[in-house]
């Protein structure tokens, strides 16, 4: 899976982005990992990048995490994004779901889900 | 301002009955937050919750509390119930934190590493109590991207109280969590206005 695959983190926490690169790394699902500490920046590397898939942060400065999904979206309308959130309400994650992300991933989580929830996302089309 | 004052002053009753209910949301999700987080055995004790002046503010943690430098993480929660929550804990045990997070020795000095990773606990813990606030009211709130501060407990506790009372009161819940095995002690303190503490009352 891992082969020439490329995942855009987007977390403005650095601790963060090393887990969730720790995880891609250790499941074999990237060989190339970019980051992105905020929302702008998100976009940004998304269209420099073209990613594979995204793992998105909610709560992000500049540009939060849904508005980085809809900016992404506007690029490429089939692009993979999951959310990343602590605060787990409906109405934030309907309206990633609504903005088309992929699926949602809840902090804190152990590692084995997210594993699994990423490599749905890299098989689906 | 008296009659705005008069109503918003919370009856002991109504500040027993606070203490419960915020000790309720607390042990529901934020001590398995944690629990999971450090892969420790967390427990939660000594909540208080009072009704303050501004007056107060400088007076409101423990004496004992803080020997030493200490670390802030403070969070708000914007939306139908505001919320600041400032989790503060020893510079010592910040470092024995942040060393457990991120699987390294630990520093003198938090790293901007460290430093992340301590925000980031303080962000997920305040994002569980916020979760079950609004899975108990239905209130849909925000919270802000956390803050991380290195000072005097009686200057970290400056922000919170300032953003989030709007009115000549504030209230402020005291509890501490305790991780069994690394024996890191984690206080919390939630500020929130009288007015909206009435808000929990259903």
């Amino acid at each position: 899976m891992s082969d020439g695959t490329k995942i855009l983190v987007a977390d403005d926490a650095s601790f963060m982005r090393t887990v969730l690169k720790d995880i891609l790394k250790s499941n074999g699902l990237a060989t190339d990992v970019i980051e992105a500490p905020d929302g702008v920046e998100a976009v940004r590397q998304y269209i420099a990048h073209k990613p594979d898939l995204v793992t998105m942060d909610v709560n992000m400065p500049k540009a939060d995490g849904i508005q980085a999904l809809k900016g992404i979206m506007k690029v490429n309308p089939n692009a993979r994004v999951i959310m990343v959130t602590s605060v787990e309400q409906k109405h934030i994650v309907q309206d990633a779901m609504k903005s088309g992300a992929r699926d949602y991933i809840i902090k804190p989580f152990d590692k084995g889900s997210v594993g699994l929830v990423l490599n749905k996302a890299l098989r689906s089309k | 301002m008296f009659e705005s004052l008069q109503e918003t002053v919370l009856s002991k009753p109504d500040l027993q009955r606070l203490d419960s209910i915020i000790q309720g949301y607390i042990l529901q999700k934020m001590v398995p937050s944690l629990s999971t987080l450090l892969g420790d055995e967390v427990t939660f004790s000594t909540i208080k919750t009072s009704e303050l002046t501004f007056e107060d503010m400088y007076n409101i943690l423990p004496q004992d509390e803080f020997q030493e430098t200490d670390v802030g993480v403070y969070v708000t929660c914007e939306g139908d119930i505001k919320y600041g929550i400032l989790f503060h804990l020893p510079l010592s045990d910040a470092r024995k934190l942040a060393s457990k997070l991120l699987g390294t020795e630990q520093t003198e000095t938090l790293s901007s590493d460290a430093r992340s990773a301590v925000a980031e606990i303080g962000n997920i813990l305040a994002a569980s109590f916020f979760n079950v606030v609004n899975e108990d009211t239905g209130s849909e709130m925000m919270s802000t991207v956390p803050g991380l501060a290195i000072d005097s407990a009686s200057t970290l506790v400056e922000t919170p109280i300032m953003e989030t009372a709007v009115s000549e009161t504030f209230v402020h819940t005291f509890g501490q969590l305790q991780c069994v095995n690394s024996g890191i002690t984690l206080s919390a303190s939630i500020f929130q206005d009288p007015i909206d503490a009435k808000k929990l009352f259903r």
